[in-house]
């Protein structure tokens, strides 16, 4: 990739929108508004919690586990749970690799939307795993970001002392396999008690069908150097990457339609 | 609010506003999102303002950034519905389409599509023209650090732009 042209295409691209009188309005109008606007908000979260922990229950005894993992999130509206749950799929697919069990253990589809939840099971052992946008657990691993010496640790050693051997990064894209097209995709991932990840996949805005083709592709990065890390946040380094392409494709029948 | 504290506020929009709005744009790939998330940015700041001082070891522009590069994190990690439901890719927006060449929109599309820890990188060097020093400042991270995800931005867009895998 040639610098001054990745330079000059983010410059001209980014130059057309402007943070615009209105933006500006609204922040002042959010300053002002504050101390008003807490003491509602406050009110209101309170009754969303409430009903949202009570749907949530309900949900989970009903499902057994999972819906996709929303529950969890604490951001998905009861009714839009509720309407979720009626369309779960499980145990969609699983693929194996040299290194992982890839298991796409949920799905919602509504044949405009698919919504996954992929659970990444390392084979080796003592493997710590990371994502593409994956931030770190900072609760589970606060002992040792807030470790007073940890300036002077590589990645490794950190690592090392929560008892961890080697290090990939998952970077995985998930396809709307016809369409070619996974502009619309997001994900967000957790990394699980026992080790595995899980990662949550979106792909929104298709082209309605009454089932489609899911295609999922991309890397698994080692970095196999310890070395010549020096940060916390930042372990991968010289990586080595396992290419995994087209893994699987699955039929997603479209329950909702 | 105060008058001083005003000031401030509205002089940090007027010189900041539009970067802020762009990393957002970048950092959540949605043009709605990040409206919302550069107005909460400034906000934030506004509320820290008493507490910052423009020491020299932190720019003002580093400091705000920080702020909107977190406040992105948080968008990612608790708006996920949101996201999936909202989403507007700033290569689609009309305006940024007629005034694009196509092979800049593909650009745009591929740095979108980058790791959300490599894009902050990339949106502060290259479009901000912020040094190491500042961006690590901004990111909360060391300045070897981006130089690193620098690197791997630019392999990963190599990649995507170029076709093929690298192994090394």
């Amino acid at each position: 990739m040639n610098e001054e042209k990745l330079r000059g295409a983010l410059r001209h691209g980014l130059s057309i929108r402007t943070f615009s009188r209105e933006d500006r309005q609204a922040v002042l109008a959010k300053v002002k508004g504050e101390t008003r606007m807490r003491r509602k908000w406050t009110a209101g979260a309170a009754l969303a919690l409430a009903l949202l922990a009570v749907c949530a229950t309900a949900l989970a005894v009903a499902a057994h586990y999972g819906i996709l993992d929303f529950v969890g999130s604490g951001d998905v509206p009861p009714a839009e749970l509720t309407r979720i749950a009626g369309h779960i799929q499980n145990d969609v697919g699983s693929v194996e690799t040299d290194l992982f069990t890839i298991d796409v253990r949920e799905a919602y589809y509504d044949g405009e939307m698919l919504l996954l939840a992929v659970d990444y099971i390392p084979k080796e052992k003592n493997v710590m795993l990371l994502s593409r946008d994956f931030e770190f657990d900072e609760d589970r691993f606060a002992w040792l970001a807030n470790d007073d010496s940890y300036g002077d640790k590589t990645g490794l050693d950190v690592y090392r002392e929560a008892g961890y051997e080697k290090l990939y990064t998952i970077e995985m894209h998930v396809f709307d396999a016809e369409e070619e097209r996974s502009e619309f995709s997001t994900s967000n991932a957790v990394l699980n008690k026992d080790g595995t990840l899980t990662e949550y996949y979106s792909l929104a805005g298709m082209t309605r069908r009454e089932s489609m083709t899911l295609r999922i592709t991309g890397l698994f990065i080692e970095d196999p150097t310890p070395e010549v890390r020096e940060d916390f946040q930042d372990p991968v380094t010289h990586d080595i990457w396992h290419e995994v392409d087209k893994i699987f494709d699955v039929q997603i029948p479209d329950k909702a339609c | 609010m105060n008058d001083a504290k005003d000031a401030r506020l509205e002089q940090m929009m007027d010189a900041y506003g539009t970067a802020v709005l762009n990393l957002c744009a970048m950092l959540l790939r949605d043009a709605h999102l990040a409206q919302d998330a550069s107005q909460d940015t400034f906000v934030k700041a506004y509320k820290s303002l008493d507490g910052f001082r423009g020491d020299g070891e932190t720019s003002e522009r580093a400091w705000l950034m920080r702020i909107a590069v977190n406040t992105c994190r948080d968008y990612r990690r608790s708006a996920w519905w949101r996201l999936t439901r909202r989403r507007e890719p700033l290569e689609e927006l009309a305006d940024v389409a007629a005034q694009t060449s196509e092979e800049e929109r593909g650009v745009l599309a591929q740095v979108q599509r980058l790791p959300a820890k490599l894009r902050e990188a990339v949106l502060l060097c290259y479009v901000e023209e912020m040094t190491a020093q500042e961006a690590a400042q901004a990111l909360g991270i060391r300045r070897s650090s981006v130089y690193r995800r620098l690197d791997r931005a630019k392999r990963l867009l190599r990649i995507s732009l170029e076709g093929g895998v690298e192994h090394e």
